[in-house]
């Protein structure tokens, strides 16, 4: 084998591996064990209220216990840990779609809580509308990180 | 009237078909589901606004939040920019906004 031949064996080698090098950049951020934890907390802590919401209207509609203000620690806490993961997400590279579901969860707990204060007590229909559209956020949001979770094993 | 929804969901899952390209596969069920969805609960609220038991406002910021939920349930399909996810379901809903206002009490969308 002559030297040049050699050369152009390496050459080849290199670029081959600079293809491969080039084809294994992430395209999605790995999985992110605080965004999943996190965000199985906040749909605990707000399914839960929200149940405990509807158990009291279905007792007594105009209960005092219903109103905005005795219940605005939720909200604030809830969008909070929102805002929060949003800006630990902002951070992460190749994150815009985790980022595009935390800016869609906050978006809709902001609805949630204007729509309580204009109405200072949610009906049953608004609780259960709630109820499934957060569920269903917060689930598509583990389910990424879930995906993401397999995909990195 | 009621809603032709399982006709309206084949002009909705054209559009996603043309939007996700090689992941429609994969896409399909929760698009279909989610258009599904978003058709019923158009429904709902135009009822509702009829009827006079919710306004108008209302109902739209039902909707959206609707739609933000639908997003990120689209999102969750590897291979669907965030784009397309967002423009998919805006132009599905576009596209079936004059039969679905005709069908309903109210004009919603």
């Amino acid at each position: 084998m002559n030297l040049t031949k050699l050369n152009l064996n390496n050459l080849s080698l290199g670029l081959l591996l600079l293809f491969f090098t080039s084809c294994a950049v992430t395209i999605l951020a790995p999985y992110d064990e605080v965004t999943d934890t996190k965000t199985t907390e906040l749909q605990e802590t707000i399914i839960l209220e929200l149940n405990r919401w509807n158990t009291i209207y279905q007792i007594k509609p105009d209960s005092i216990v219903l109103t905005y203000s005795n219940n605005l620690d939720v909200y604030n806490q809830s969008i909070t840990k929102t805002e929060l993961l949003l800006s630990r997400n902002n951070g992460i590279e190749k994150n815009k779609i985790v980022v595009k579901q935390l800016e869609g969860l906050l978006a809709n707990l902001n609805e949630m809580k204007d729509i309580h204060k204009e109405d200072n007590i949610l009906s049953d229909v608004d609780i259960a509308a709630f109820k499934t559209i957060l569920n269903v956020q917060l689930g598509a949001i583990q389910k990424f990180q879930q995906v993401r979770k397999e995909t990195n094993k | 009237m009621a809603l032709e929804i399982d006709n309206l969901l084949e002009e909705m899952l054209g559009i996603a078909k043309n939007k996700f390209g090689d992941a429609y596969a994969d896409a399909k069920d929760f698009a279909e589901n989610e258009f599904k969805k978003l058709l019923q609960n158009t429904e709902f609220l135009a009822r509702k606004v009829a009827n006079g038991e919710m306004t108008i406002e209302r109902a739209k910021r039902y909707l959206r939040m609707s739609k933000n939920a639908a997003e990120a349930v689209i999102l969750t399909v590897e291979g669907i920019g965030l784009d397309a996810a967002e423009e998919t379901i805006n132009d599905a809903l576009d596209l079936v906004k004059d039969a679905v206002n005709a069908a309903l009490p109210i004009s919603i969308l």
